[in-house]
């Protein structure tokens, strides 16, 4: 039986991916009526309000990381050529994950202090139970490539971010870290976003860019030394935030993680240039916008690292084009680019991969409507860039109206995956391609 | 009318190489010949790429598990 490239024998049922990129996508859906409902208490700057911290938490572990879990669940097999160590321990734990994560952002959301805790405590086993599992899985690797080390260590940086985020909880009580909360922040942050978040972009990315413009022939050899640099920035950031060590380190590390994006567009370019598809699909131009949102991210943290700030902004409102800009930008507008092709992939091999060649079966891109698509690129971009620039120009009014528009597209992403999801949209291929 | 016949084997091969060795050899191919490929899979994200260039495509599986995909110009009418 042929299974296309995104598929291995070796590699779990859907249902264990799907459901935590299902899982992300609601949240991201959800993320965004927040955003252009409560815009004015996110982009105002002042930035300690249960809403931003819920809103965080919702983006940070019901969006971003639910979906990532489900595609390291997918795609390890498929880059590493292994079987995931336990299809039951992944299944087991996305339900303390996703009731710990809901709790959580109610909690944050109500002020419930009780809630916050012991959801938080449900959502570190779910997580851990992935990073277990992932561990195990890792102990069969035999070819370890860029994309191999990449993931492993992104997964090592998830269980980093999560272990600081329960201490940080706990010393909110107890008061047992040192460093000042700002460097403690610098910390999760540095933890989080530059080593969990954008390690895994790496990993997953040098391989399914090229593989989705159909690129091959390109220069490989920056790879390693992005992922690297990456690593590196993420933990001295990490351990200088901890370690409250603020001047000299994090502009270091920040100069590192800015290197690392310069090399990392420079090899997007580069893949883009030796690509076979002519035209510039979906997932391409979601993964360029985001490349863009990236290196605007990393040149204003590394401006904000040396001691800069616009005259016209408050620290908080800086801070929030930053993180911004690196969120909502960078990270989510790749990992949308990237659904577009993996989920339809996932229900095309669920549904309709037996019946392939014995009856007409759809193409992959047929289950959602492209038009709906293009909508979704058109207003995400729009409404993500214009919050960027009100929140940069301190117009907290604007940038929730912007973030109206980004609603706008996020409504028309989750139609696109409800239409490939509940199947609303089998075209019939004509059978001159099928078999006699 | 007939054409030259061109083969090319892409098991192996690990994605995207195969699907780019295909769409690199059919811009070499005049309009009366035909590409036969020998494919590990079914390559599923070509066929839209065959469609949209104007090929016409059949795919039949064979007895090692293997995959042979044959590849022709659709005749203008």
């Amino acid at each position: 039986m042929g299974l296309p490239a995104l598929a291995t024998k070796k590699a779990p049922p859907v249902t264990l991916p799907l459901r935590f990129m299902v899982t992300g996508i609601a949240s991201y859906l959800l993320l965004h009526f927040v955003l252009a409902a409560r815009g004015r208490d996110v982009f105002g700057g002042d930035y300690l309000n249960m809403t931003t911290i819920g809103a965080v938490h919702l983006a940070t572990l019901g969006w971003v990381s639910m979906v990532m879990i489900g595609a390291i669940y997918q795609l390890v097999p498929v880059l590493l050529q292994i079987e995931i160590h336990s299809e039951k321990l992944g299944r087991a734990g996305y339900w303390p994950a996703l009731a710990g994560v809901a709790g959580m952002v109610a909690g944050f959301w109500t002020a419930d202090p009780g809630l916050v805790a012991g959801a938080g405590f449900l959502a570190v086993i779910g997580f851990y139970t992935f990073v277990l599992n992932i561990l195990l899985t890792f102990r069969r690797v035999r070819g370890w490539t860029v994309q191999a080390w990449a993931i492993l260590g992104a997964v090592l940086f998830f269980f980093l971010t999560v272990s600081w985020g329960l201490l940080l909880a706990l010393n909110l009580k107890y008061g047992f870290l040192g460093g000042g909360f700002r460097a403690q922040m610098a910390a999760h942050a540095a933890l989080g976003l530059a080593g969990w978040f954008s390690l895994t972009i790496y990993g997953v990315g040098y391989r399914l860019i090229p593989m989705f413009a159909l690129s091959h022939g390109f220069s490989e050899r920056r790879q390693g030394v992005a992922a690297l640099l990456l690593a590196l920035g993420a933990a001295t950031g990490a351990l200088g935030g901890a370690a409250g060590l603020g001047r000299g380190v994090l502009p270091f590390a920040g100069g590192l993680v800015v290197i690392a994006f310069a090399l990392f567009a420079l090899d997007v370019r580069d893949i883009i240039a030796h690509r076979r598809r002519r035209r510039l699909e979906l997932v391409t131009n979601f993964s360029l916008a985001a490349l863009g949102f990236g290196i605007l991210a990393s040149l204003l943290l590394w401006l904000a690292l040396l001691g800069f700030r616009p005259s016209w902004l408050s620290p908080g409102a800086w801070l929030t084009g930053i993180v911004h800009a690196a969120l909502m930008g960078w990270v989510s507008l790749m990992i949308v680019g990237q659904i577009f092709k993996v989920v339809p992939f996932l229900i095309w091999l669920h549904r309709y991969s037996e019946r392939a060649g014995r009856e007409a079966v759809p193409l992959v891109r047929d289950l959602y409507s492209a038009q709906v698509g293009r909508w979704a690129f058109l207003l995400l971009l729009a409404g993500t860039a214009g919050t960027e620039l009100a929140v940069l120009a301190g117009r907290a009014g604007l940038a929730t109206v912007a973030a109206a528009v980004a609603l706008a597209g996020a409504l028309f992403f989750a139609y696109a995956m409800l239409q490939v999801l509940l199947g609303l949209r089998f075209v019939p291929r004509r059978t001159e391609d099928a078999e006699g | 009318m007939s054409g030259k016949q061109i083969e090319i084997d892409n098991r192996g091969l690990t994605p995207p190489e195969p699907m780019v060795r295909v769409l690199d050899t059919l811009e070499q191919m005049g309009s009366g010949d035909v590409l036969l490929v020998r494919n590990d899979r079914r390559p599923l994200f070509l066929y839209p790429e065959l469609e949209d260039m104007g090929y016409v495509h059949e795919t039949e599986p064979l007895p090692d598990g293997s995959f042979l995909i044959r590849i022709w110009k659709k005749a203008k009418d």
